[in-house]
């Protein structure tokens, strides 16, 4: 629990750094291997599969074989929500739609866009799929943008697909702890139970007592739920296979609202002592119209702080990785496959790390704030 | 913040959290207030980006209070 933010950040830049180096040296054997004309063809070939798989990865995608890769693009559509949850290959699980359109509602199956390459021809409109926004298509063909405003997307995204997973993994860890609590009175903790309880007793005593005081109780339940939903969510993002793989916590949407949370349960729980230093604060009156709007925006920025904060850190994860792995298709040469699984390895060690870290972050500042809300006057 | 001894480590990584959000907070005050100057350019169609330039700083001035006020709070 030494590690700081600064710390995490610090060796992230260290690796970028580090890796680039490395794909500079292996850039340079691989020239001079090209001088060789016994290596050639394995080279050649080893170039020809290289570019097959990416190829391939990109057809996944919707894409065509032929196109350059663009690791940037791959990237980006990797970290973005999407429509259709990609499993393996050419496999993808279509999720469905539901548009609110101001005709009515629509629902139908992603798979009607067959991997955005058609057009679907809906009740009220017809739909386009123009990078994973959802459009509506005019009479002659083009996107008409007045109508695709008055479209508004409820679609069950692979994003929301991913946290319902992870709400159903928490549904079900957490009431087999709590009947086992139940169960077992008195007796010493089994099981799950034993690998929880020092969490949850660490967020009380660690994170809740210092920080808000003996009032604590009050809001174990939204500490504890924050805590573990960021954190299941950040884990179930580093797998990169099926159940995972979806950048649920980097996605600012999902943050914004978690921030949003934190904002409305601080304020309302604000007592006279928290709105008197934010109307009245300790100035001469004629100072008033500035210090107020000075101190509204203080209250605005600390939710906004932690949104950003955990958006930033999860997605810069998540496109380490993803970057790591792209220099493979870049090269075209199996050789930088070792040294960039390797990193991916360590990153993912990490990872790990910076999944507790900002889980514990987003938790001991939402503490913090709660805290500073309700401490009384002395 | 007076005798700093007697804080148990707990506290010391409790006081670096809230320190390192300080930067954030800085960055979003910054940027509220830019952008907000920077839409008020946009309504009045302004040649020269004049309030967009005055909230950056005033933007820069209130996250410095803001910042000041947080390390000092006992």
């Amino acid at each position: 629990m030494d590690c700081n933010q600064v710390f995490v950040s610090k060796v992230k830049r260290l690796i970028v750094v580090f890796t680039l180096l490395i794909a500079f040296f292996s850039l340079k054997v691989d020239a001079f291997a090209q001088v060789d004309s016994t290596v050639v063809p394995v080279d050649s070939a080893v170039a020809k599969t290289a570019e097959a798989a990416s190829g391939e990865h990109a057809q996944a995608h919707g894409e065509h074989g032929e196109e350059k890769f663009e690791p940037t693009k791959v990237i980006m559509e990797h970290i973005a929500d999407s429509h259709v949850w990609h499993i393996v290959g050419h496999y993808s699980v279509p999720l469905p739609i539901i548009l609110y359109t101001d005709k009515g509602i629509e629902m139908f199956s992603s798979a009607q866009f067959h991997h955005g390459e058609h057009d679907y021809a809906g009740q009220y409109y017809t739909y386009r799929l123009d990078d994973e926004k959802i459009k509506v298509v005019g009479a002659d063909g083009n996107i008409d943008v007045v109508s695709s405003k008055k479209v508004y997307d409820f679609s069950i995204t692979k994003n929301v697909a991913a946290m319902w997973i992870s709400v159903i993994l928490l549904l079900i860890i957490f009431t087999g702890v709590a009947s086992s609590y139940k169960k077992r009175v008195g007796k010493a903790p089994k099981g799950l139970q034993s690998l929880l309880e020092p969490i949850i007793v660490f967020v009380r005593d660690d994170i809740a007592k210092p920080n808000i005081g003996h009032k604590y109780g009050k809001f174990m339940p939204l500490l504890l739920t924050i805590f573990f939903f960021i954190w299941i969510n950040n884990l179930m993002g580093l797998i990169p296979i099926f159940p995972g793989g979806a950048n649920v916590t980097g996605n600012i949407f999902l943050t914004f609202v978690l921030a949003f949370v934190t904002l409305i349960v601080t304020n309302l729980n604000g007592n006279k002592y928290y709105w008197k230093h934010i109307l009245t604060p300790d100035v001469p009156w004629w100072l008033y119209p500035i210090m107020i709007p000075v101190e509204l925006i203080g209250v605005i920025s600390k939710p906004f702080a932690l949104m950003i904060r955990l958006y930033a850190n999860i997605s810069a994860g998540h496109i380490i990785v993803l970057s790591l792995l792209a220099l493979i298709f870049i090269f075209k040469s199996i050789a930088i496959a070792p040294i960039s699984v390797a990193f991916v390895l360590f990153m993912d060690v990490l990872e790990l790390l910076v999944a507790f870290l900002q889980a514990f972050i987003f938790t001991m500042l939402t503490a913090l704030f709660i805290g500073t809300a309700v401490e009384e006057h002395h | 913040m007076e005798n700093p001894k007697e804080e148990n480590p707990g506290k010391k990584i409790n006081n670096a959290i809230k320190y390192s959000a300080i930067g954030f907070q800085m960055f979003a005050t910054i940027a509220l207030l830019t952008f907000i100057g920077y839409k008020i350019d946009q309504h009045r169609q302004s040649k020269t980006n004049l309030i967009t330039a005055m909230f950056a700083l005033a933007g820069v001035g209130i996250a410095l209070y803001q910042a000041i006020r947080q390390v000092t709070r006992k």
